[in-house]
């Protein structure tokens, strides 16, 4: 019982069964997947449960805050009951500047402090990018040092990272960061292109071995066990 | 007798070529459609619809030309427009697509904001296009041999020029800033379907040079396969994938 109390529902039931739960608290979790593949639903799923459980959620984006609702509109996620502090490109609370990392860990650490007594959510979409403009070593402390930060409080990170754009090596390093990490694929089964989703690490799970159908539906994201 | 034969095995040979050409494009709008599916956010999901529809549309044009142009250019003109149409409709979601994979946002040409304006400058040279053709059709009648040059060329040069003008520009721009290896490598390969299109443009139209042209439709159709295939990282399963 003391376990199941430290992890925080997915938002998504079916995703939730798979990894027992949900995500544990205090931990920082990696979507990892090809453009299109919908690796932002997770987040907007997290960020809507996390509000209607009145936490602190952060989104921290690289668009708009009008861009970001309204691709989740299209996921069926509606803020508009509740909405998250938006760090921006514009729309939000504060403006994220991508090519300022000081300036994004001072806002982060900022709004930390002001919301300490709170459960903290953070979903950012904007590893890629930052991983784009800058060498990798320096987002690689950039997020060491936040995590460490972060993980002070009660709170959960989640990113997503687009596979393709960055070099293996660097998605293993990141990989390497993050409590958990979630896989989302394409698959050609013969004549067929399946998306097939792996849970490659969560701390405090034990090993999940095997592939998962997953898809997006008018209920949110069904997950099923994968059998060729 | 050896004409004879010469022409016999010309047809045939532009017969198994044209097939394996339509073959070919109905394969590539299979895949683009197959990822599409596959997809979950819009954008992308345009995409792969534009790359299916161009496909499409290639076969469609094939059918009219050889079936249906002979008889009614105001068809050919239609239909013209529509397979433009959806060239246009794959290239501003190549863009739009380009904009999210740019680490800095950048909004190519300012598309985002011009886009349904030069909709807008499309449909209408789409039917401007049309009207001339059909006006001048009632006058002389639906022959496409009947046609003074100048109409046929304006009854599809029209759109063609909004999306050759767009094309041209943005695309370019938006492989370069993009970071995006599988939108990068779609667009090298539709940059060498438009390479076989133009190239088909000065061949005669005579039946000696028919395998020449179906070569090169079957040259285009493959670009477009591979373009559909470039759509998203495919990886195959193994039996390390299987539930155990």
């Amino acid at each position: 019982m003391r376990l199941l109390s430290l992890l925080v529902s997915t938002g998504q039931p079916s995703l939730d069964s798979i990894l027992t739960d949900g995500y544990p608290e205090r931990s920082s979790i990696l979507i990892v997947g090809p453009p299109g593949i919908g690796k932002e639903a997770l987040g907007y799923w997290f960020t809507l449960s996390a509000l209607a459980r009145n936490d602190f959620c952060i989104y921290a984006t690289r668009l708009s805050a009008s861009e970001v609702l309204q691709d989740a509109r299209a996921f069926d996620v509606n803020f508009s009951h509740k909405v998250p502090f938006w760090f921006a490109n514009s729309g939000g609370q504060i403006k994220f500047e991508i090519n300022d990392l000081a300036k994004i860990s001072y806002n982060i650490k900022e709004v930390l402090k002001k919301n300490s007594d709170r459960k903290i959510r953070i979903v950012t979409d904007v590893l890629s990018s930052l991983l784009m403009l800058n060498q990798p070593e320096t987002i690689y402390k950039f997020m060491s040092q936040l995590f460490e930060e972060v993980k002070q409080y009660d709170s959960i990170v989640l990113a997503t990272l687009e596979e393709g754009m960055h070099s293996p090596n660097v998605i293993a390093a990141m990989q390497q960061l993050f409590d958990g990490v979630i896989e989302l694929k394409l698959y050609e089964e013969g004549l067929k292109v399946i998306p097939l989703l792996r849970i490659r690490k969560m701390r405090g799970t034990p090993p999940l071995p095997g592939y998962f159908n997953f898809s997006f539906t008018k209920n949110g994201m069904e997950v099923s066990a994968y059998v060729k | 007798m050896s004409s004879d034969i010469l022409s016999l095995v010309l047809t045939v040979l532009s017969l198994i070529i044209v097939l394996v050409a339509e073959g070919t494009y109905s394969y590539a709008a299979y895949w683009a459609f197959n990822i599409r599916r596959a997809l979950a956010v819009r954008i992308y999901r345009n995409q792969a619809l534009g790359v299916g529809l161009v496909s499409l549309g290639f076969i469609l044009i094939f059918f009219d030309y050889v079936l249906v142009s002979s008889f009614n250019i105001v068809i050919f003109v239609v239909i013209q427009a529509l397979v433009t149409a959806m060239f246009f409709f794959f290239i501003d979601s190549a863009v739009l697509d380009g904009r999210m994979s740019d680490p800095l946002l950048r909004d190519t040409i300012h598309w985002r904001r011009i886009r349904l304006w030069v909709w807008a400058i499309f449909v209408a040279a789409s039917v401007a296009s049309i009207c001339i053709v059909v006006y001048y059709a009632g006058l002389i009648g639906r022959n496409l041999s009947l046609l003074p040059f100048w109409v046929s060329f304006i009854g599809s040069a029209l759109e063609v020029v909004v999306v050759v003008i767009v094309g041209i520009i943005a695309l370019p721009m938006t492989a370069v800033r993009s970071r995006d290896p599988y939108l990068r490598k779609q667009l090298a390969w539709l940059a060498g379907f438009v390479v076989f299109l133009a190239a088909g443009g000065p061949v005669p139209t005579s039946p000696t040079y028919a395998p020449v042209v179906f070569a090169l439709q079957f040259a285009m159709a493959f670009c477009l396969y591979k373009s559909a295939r470039s759509l998203a990282p495919l990886n195959k399963i193994s039996k390390e994938t299987e539930l155990k």
